[in-house]
């Protein structure tokens, strides 16, 4: 067995031996190392290959920036055989410019997986000023890809003493960059995939968190399926489920149940009052289309349904009060202007203002409860058929005095036959009432007023035409504003609060209908409004009967 | 001449009411809450009744009409004519389901208005 070639191979195998146990050892501790001691599996792959290699320095390179025209790389890992000086504590070797540093030529070859190995006294003067120490003889520097992104480098120096390699070498130290290029990729893949636990739990906890709104909400929320079963409530929902005597799980009461129908199938969000443990809780019912259910979002508005109610029984007492003095006033003036005879002209005509003011102020009256009505935004609420000829001679005959003591031809032209239909009878008179007075009061003596009943389009239109002094043109666009009062009308003394159109408005523009006026100056003025004609009594919505609490 | 019984608790509207209706040459009696009204209406025949709709005591004015109109009441030919305050639709109906002939609003109403009612009323009773 001495033939020196025979020799040679073997030799060359117990190398390649070496080389080889020594890439199984390192690609072991990059299998099984775990990610903390990243760093220490590194130093301690490279401090074995050192030593079975016999080399006196290793160093790993990872590139800051690669790009075509140039390669920054900085030593990220080293290990050397005693007494040599480091690398990597030089800052200047954190930011090396390959091309700047004449080492261009290697950028070229390491970028296409070759290998640069050799004795460094065979290469271009300008890349031996890599070598700081003066003892390198050898070199050998092999490129690491990661996931083919060219990542960096490993260079071995003084690896073989007498400067060549044997392909066997050279395959075994570039299986162990692929090995190492391939462990680079687990940690990032390990990396990311703790990055992506720990978003996961981050997001876990917020939506843990935000669960925790619903439950820590003081008011009630509640979510029922499209049917009426409740799938959640909330702690502070626990006293309306105990009010309807039901768990999660079962079913609302018919009448909420009809609700959460009707939100599901309408698409739109409503609000229901519901009363329970002594207070009243607005419920906004909200469908969620996507989830096939609706959310019930309660709020306590015992208070501002109280101050509601206070005010309104305030209005309606008020309105009781006021009424009964005000009739003695009418009665009382009208029986003493019967006593004419034992009147001078200024006690008459004193008499006559008491009982034109007491009539006018009934009028407000009626008004103001009717415009509290609507501001409240209740009209009827049991909607009915009414009939509209009656409702309208009634307030026709109130007026028809008032008209015949101005000489006033007032005249009623149907000219449509009405089956009843749905409107707020009470309201519609108001308006008719103030249309109408209106009319006679701004009409001379002698004129005609005339009210007239037809179809127009499908809709009921009254009109209400006077022959009286018209509304100057630069009051028109101010008719229906509150309070507002012509100048003309005012010089004219005619006695007024601006409020009766307003109303007439308010309440026609509620009931679906449109109130307009055409009028000349001088020549008269017609007032029109249109109500639909529906024949249909839809039934009373639950959320006014349930808010209902007074007749005004 | 026609005789009338008037139940309304606010002496001053009722004692305008009174005397006008007096003075146009009706017999009027009044009576300011149920007891006193049947008491009235027991005295002699009553042609026509004016009856307020808010009364104090134990009846008000829809269960005073009720007994008036209820099956085998002996007032029960006699109208009603119902005198309301507010001149609400609902209360009106109310009242004229229960039975009453006709209502006034007393604040929109003049006492002559009054008169001529009252008269169209009895001409159409006697």
């Amino acid at each position: 067995m001495s033939d020196p070639a025979n020799q040679a191979i073997q030799d060359n195998l117990r190398q390649r031996d070496k080389v080889l146990s020594a890439i199984t050892a390192a690609t072991e501790v990059f299998l099984r190392g775990s990610l903390a001691t990243w760093q220490d599996n590194v130093l301690q792959v490279i401090r074995t290959l050192g030593h079975e290699f016999g080399a006196k320095r290793i160093y790993l390179c990872k590139h800051n920036e690669v790009t075509d025209e140039k390669v920054v790389t900085g030593v990220r890992y080293e290990w050397l055989a005693e007494g040599d000086q480091t690398r990597i504590d030089i800052p200047a070797m954190q930011q090396i410019n390959i091309q700047e540093a004449g080492f261009g030529r290697w950028a070229g070859v390491l970028y296409h997986s070759g290998v640069i190995a050799g004795k460094v006294s065979d290469l271009p003067i300008s890349e031996r000023g890599w070598f700081m120490s003066a003892t390198a003889l050898t070199v050998i520097v092999v490129p690491v890809f990661v996931e083919d992104k060219w990542w960096g480098f490993i260079a071995f120096e003084d690896y073989a003493a007498g400067g060549s390699w044997t392909q066997a070498e050279i395959d075994a130290i570039k299986t162990l960059a692929v090995t190492f290029g391939a462990a680079i990729r687990r940690k990032r893949s390990e990396e990311e995939l703790q990055r992506e636990k720990a978003f996961v739990e981050q997001k876990a906890r917020e939506t843990e968190d935000v669960a925790k709104f619903p439950e820590q909400d003081p008011y009630p929320v509640l979510r029922a399926s499209k049917d009426g079963v409740v799938v959640y409530g909330n702690k502070s929902a626990e006293p309306l489920l105990n009010f309807w005597k039901i768990a999660v799980g079962q079913s609302v009461p018919d009448q909420w149940k009809t609700v959460i129908a009707e939100v599901f199938a309408n698409k739109k969000s409503k609000e229901v009052d519901v009363e329970f443990s002594g207070k009243i809780f607005a419920f906004l019912f909200v469908p969620i289309e996507e989830g096939d259910y609706v959310n019930l979002y309660g709020r306590d508005v015992t208070q501002e349904r109280r101050a509601e109610q206070m005010k309104t029984d305030f209005i309606s007492m008020a309105s009781h009060q006021l009424r009964t003095p005000l009739t003695a006033l009418r009665w009382y003036s009208e029986r003493l202007l019967k006593k004419k005879d034992s009147l001078s002209d200024q006690q008459v005509e004193m008499a006559n203002t008491i009982h034109e003011t007491a009539i006018g102020l009934a009028r407000l009256v009626d008004d103001l409860l009717s415009i509290s009505r609507i501001e409240r935004g209740k009209m009827d609420p049991k909607p009915a058929l009414n009939n509209l000829i009656d409702v309208l001679k009634q307030g026709w005959q109130e007026l028809k005095i008032q008209a015949d003591e101005k000489k006033i031809n007032l005249e009623f032209d149907q000219q449509t036959g009405l089956q009843p239909f749905v409107f707020d009878a009470d309201l519609i008179k108001q308006v008719y009432l103030n249309l109408l007075s209106n009319a006679i009061k701004y009409t001379p003596e002698n004129g005609k007023v005339t009210t007239t009943v037809k179809m127009v389009e499908g809709m009921v239109q009254i009109d209400v035409t006077d022959t009286g002094m018209g509304i100057p043109v630069g009051d028109q666009v101010n008719v229906f504003q509150r309070f507002y009062r012509s100048q003309k009308a005012i010089d004219a003394g005619i006695e007024g609060t601006g409020l009766g159109l307003s109303v007439a408005k308010m309440v026609i523009d509620r009931s679906g209908g449109k109130i307009w006026f055409e009028s000349t100056e001088g020549a008269g003025t017609t007032f029109s409004f249109t109500l639909p004609y529906s024949l249909e009594v839809t039934p009373p919505d639950p959320v006014t009967e349930d808010a209902q609490v007074a007749d005004y | 001449m026609a005789k009338l019984l008037i139940v309304e608790d606010d002496t001053t509207l009722g004692k305008a009411m009174v005397d006008e209706l007096t003075e146009a040459g009706f017999e009027v009696v009044w009576a300011k809450e149920a007891n006193e009204a049947f008491t009235k209406l027991k005295e002699g025949k009553i042609n026509l009744i004016y009856l307020d709709i808010m009364l104090p005591g134990e009846l008000d004015g829809y269960e005073i009409l009720r007994k008036l109109k209820q099956d085998g009441s002996e007032y029960k030919n006699i109208p009603v004519v119902m005198l309301s305050n507010l001149g609400q639709m609902k209360e009106i109906d109310r009242a004229m389901e229960i039975g009453a002939s006709d209502y006034v609003v007393k604040a929109n109403i003049d006492l002559s208005r009054l008169v001529e009612l009252t008269k169209s009323k009895t001409a159409l009773s006697q």
